[in-house]
């Protein structure tokens, strides 16, 4: 044993059901590192941290900290010994207040609750370690990068000398990232050191001091410093696979110089949507989508993204303005009846709005598509054996991973779902395709399917509107890019006009 | 005056029932284990509280074995619910039928049938010197140490829930059981002792429909107060001092349609009975925009 080990875990095994999520894992960690621990969606990283943590407990091994084995049952065993977890999800109670929720389940008295002094503590916390906000404002209210650094304030408030990051920069965009990795710094300095869990390449290269590459619940290395190159880590994680990364380390796609059509196949036309607490609306957006274009929408999330990419194939949403298909106004259409026009969409939340948890790949393949005659019988009844057929092209068109189409789709991994319900929207004629963050959270050799999927239709003279949060990837696919702020049009932008720094400053209203 | 002191106090012996049924309710939702169950345990509650302090001659048994069977009752449901995940609706419905059959049945093992009814012991009144002299305020205090029990209900549980730690962490279950889970809180624990706590709270609203109130049993004595409670806590967003005034006005409507009904004989009797259920309608419509959810209030939670 080095003599700076100071987080070793031996050996680890665990198992969900009969998937083996973790075999035989070593991973170590020494004192002020800012450790990556990289691999792909399903690669065993959060389940090998919420072992640590002390959210799921090991089949095998053992866990040795600062010399001494340990025994984690429980968060607070892990709290206890100076272990923090800032989760993916945010684990916040929305309906308190920062300083409330760092509160929870503090040490000390349990039956008076002096905030006052407590909050006073946590400011100074927060100050130490440049991590302001703001104390009292309840957590709903606030945006995904401060609740970020609420959470990583109320780990280091419970004391913790190790920092666990579990895909911190999901909802983050380039300016708060670059905050983040300020305070990791920051953080090692103080003595905290850090494990940062991503998929993410270019995120290790420029915060990491160490990597440990995971594969398939197997760790492929442990990369120094010395090391780190991202030829290599990509070899590491996908090692059979070849994929073509540019610098930012995602997928590389071919654009090839096509001829637009000459009609547009959707026009917007000066739509509106009143706002509300949830969502800014939109104000008087107008703009056309040509065959064999990607029109990229990128905004911050929370800025009527979801509203553009939703009105379109539910006009009735729009309090003023009217949107074309092949200059046919959709006025107080329906989206099946938008569908019927050879559009088709695919959600924001793949789980929660793009299909049904229950039901199977098939039925799930052929919702939206149901009312097509091609499925029907005597113009009432679902044709079972045509809707197999067509989940069966998908599967094949789309490498689901899956033995077939009547498993239960919500047995599927998340980037099988995804490139089911992208495959769905290709069952029937497609003109235009509205897809909202299609590649959040899958990793590359998925995105670069997807990507991949998306310029294909545009060679064959289909039009996409691609509303992302992730400008790296707009930048990667899109022929041209719009930027939305709070229900905004704020420009256009053609490929040739494309600057990270200039679009990133308008999407967050500069 | 005099009539209108003895109505309060007439009314403040109902308001106990609704908010200590309602009281437990949002206890235990305030984890996130919506009890619907209220209905069968304070039929449970009353035929075991009236046997009690029937056979024993002490009220206090009495409210003592009807806690008992309320927890009982909210032992089953979060143990059911806790390890197999089953939901909580479903639950809670078998739960009313069977504390609503077994209501019957402890009591006609133990009593059978006779000519008079038996009778329980009395509840002691406590009364305050010189207030409970003015009038108004004299229905409010002029009353058995039931009634005083449940003021002291609402004041101990409201501290609880928004002056320690310990209840912030509580209803942090509520919101987000995993936010709660994360920081070290035992989600499960806490689960069982919120909802053990309230249905024997429910328990003793049971209890003094028998003992206190008709001093005596009846079948389906509750008459469908344990779902108005449900209506009650929702009414009041599972908040303890909103609980008792949402008590305060289910009861009246109850007392102020039960004197109509004496004092009317024009209109159907049944018009009268149907009323208090017409206004937890009325009111809900009126008032639903001011009503708050725990977040995850009847949803189970695993970690995995």
């Amino acid at each position: 044993m080095v003599e700076n080990d100071y987080i070793n875990c031996k050996n680890i095994s665990k198992k969900f059901g009969e998937v083996k999520a973790l075999d035989d894992i070593n991973f170590v960690v020494r004192k002020g590192e800012i450790h990556g621990l990289l691999g792909e969606n399903g690669a065993g990283k959060s389940t090998l941290m919420n072992i640590l943590y002390g959210l799921y407990s090991p089949d095998e091994g053992e866990i040795i900290i600062g010399g001494e084995k340990t025994n984690i049952k429980s968060p607070l065993d892990s709290i206890k010994i100076g272990i923090g977890m800032v989760h993916q999800v945010s684990t916040l109670v929305p309906d308190f207040t920062a300083v409330e929720n760092i509160i929870l389940g503090s040490e000390g008295e349990k039956f008076t609750l002096p905030i006052s002094r407590e909050r006073e503590d946590i400011i100074k916390i927060s100050e130490e370690f440049g991590l302001q906000f703001p104390a009292d404002v309840k957590i709903k209210e606030l945006s995904a990068g401060v609740k970020q650094k609420i959470e990583i304030v109320r780990a280091l408030y419970g004391g913790a000398t190790l920092l666990i990051l579990d895909e911190p920069t999901t909802s983050l965009v380039e300016s708060e990232f670059q905050q983040l990795l300020k305070s990791l710094k920051v953080f090692v300095d103080k003595g905290v050191t850090v494990v940062f869990i991503t998929h993410k390449i270019k995120e290790v290269m420029e915060a990491c001091t160490a990597v440990t590459v995971l594969r398939k619940g197997k760790v492929q290395a442990r990369v120094p410093k010395e090391e780190l190159g991202v030829e290599n880590l990509v070899k590491l994680m996908f090692m059979e696979q070849d994929i073509e990364v540019t610098e930012s380390a995602l997928p590389k796609v071919n654009l090839p110089e096509i001829e637009l059509s000459e009609k547009p196949v959707a026009q917007v036309k000066n739509i509106s949507i009143i706002g509300d607490d949830t969502s800014p609306g939109l104000k008087n957006i107008s703009f056309d989508i040509f065959g064999g274009e990607i029109l990229g929408v990128a905004a911050v999330s929370g800025n009527g993204e979801k509203s553009i990419a939703e009105c379109i194939i539910h006009p009735t949403m729009l309090d003023s303005g009217e949107i074309f298909i092949d200059e046919k106004s959709m006025k107080n259409n329906s989206p099946v009846e938008v569908f019927a026009n050879g559009v088709f969409y695919t959600p924001e939340d793949r789980i929660k709005e793009g299909i049904l948890n229950e039901g199977s790949i098939k039925e799930n393949i052929l919702l939206g598509h149901h009312q097509e005659d091609r499925f029907l019988k005597k113009k009432i009844f679902i044709d079972w054996k045509e809707a197999a057929s067509a989940a069966r092209d998908v599967i094949k068109e789309f490498n689901v991973a899956t033995p077939d189409e009547d498993l239960s789709i919500r047995r599927l991994s998340g980037g099988n779902i995804q490139k089911a319900i992208l495959g769905r929207a290709f069952v029937s004629p497609l003109k235009l395709l509205v897809t909202h963050n299609p590649t959040s959270g899958l990793d590359i050799s998925t995105v670069e399917f997807i990507f991949n999927k998306l310029v294909e239709l545009r060679n064959k003279g289909g039009a996409v509107l691609f509303v992302n949060e992730d400008l790296d990837e707009l930048m990667i696919v899109c022929d041209r890019i719009a930027v939305l702020h709070d229900g905004e049009l704020k420009g256009i932008f053609k490929r040739s006009e494309f600057d990270k720094f200039k679009i990133g400053l308008l999407m967050i209203g500069g | 005056m005099a009539f209108i002191t003895s109505f309060i106090s007439s009314v403040m012996v109902y308001t106990t029932v609704y908010t200590l049924a309602s009281l437990g309710i949002l206890i235990s939702g305030r984890t996130g284990v919506f009890n619907v169950a209220g209905e069968g345990i304070m039929l449970a509650s009353a035929s075991a509280g009236f046997l009690a302090a029937f056979l024993s001659g002490s009220w206090f048994i009495g409210f003592l074995a009807g806690a008992l069977m309320g927890a009982f009752f909210g032992l089953i449901l979060v143990f059911v619910h806790e390890t197999f995940k089953v939901n909580q609706f479903i639950l809670g419905i078998c739960l009313v039928i069977f504390g609503s059959g077994l209501s019957d049945l402890i009591y006609k093992l133990v009593v059978g049938v006779r000519l008079s009814a038996p009778i329980a012991p009395d509840t002691p009144e406590i009364i305050i010197p010189l207030l409970s002299k003015i009038p108004v305020l004299a229905g409010f205090i002029n009353q058995d140490i039931i009634v005083y029990f449940m003021y002291g209900a609402v004041i101990i549980s409201w501290w609880f829930f928004y002056k320690t730690k310990i209840g912030l962490e509580t209803r942090a279950i509520g919101e987000n059981p995993k936010a709660a889970d994360v920081v070290g809180i035992n989600v499960s624990r806490r689960r069982y002792l919120a909802t053990i706590i309230g249905s024997s709270i429910i328990g003793v609203a049971g209890a003094y429909l028998t003992i206190s109130i008709t001093k005596t049993y009846s079948p389906d004595i509750s008459a469908g107060r344990g779902f108005m409670a449900i209506g009650i806590a929702i009414f009041a967003s599972w908040k303890p001092q909103r609980a008792i005034i949402g008590g305060f006005i289910f009861a009246f409507i109850e007392v102020f349609a039960f004197q109509l009904q004496i004092l009317s004989d024009k209109i159907p009797y049944q018009f009268f009975l149907m009323l208090p259920f017409i206004s937890v309608l009325v009111i809900m419509v009126i008032y639903r925009k001011h009503i708050e959810f725990p977040a995850s209030v009847g949803k189970p939670y695993s970690r995995e």
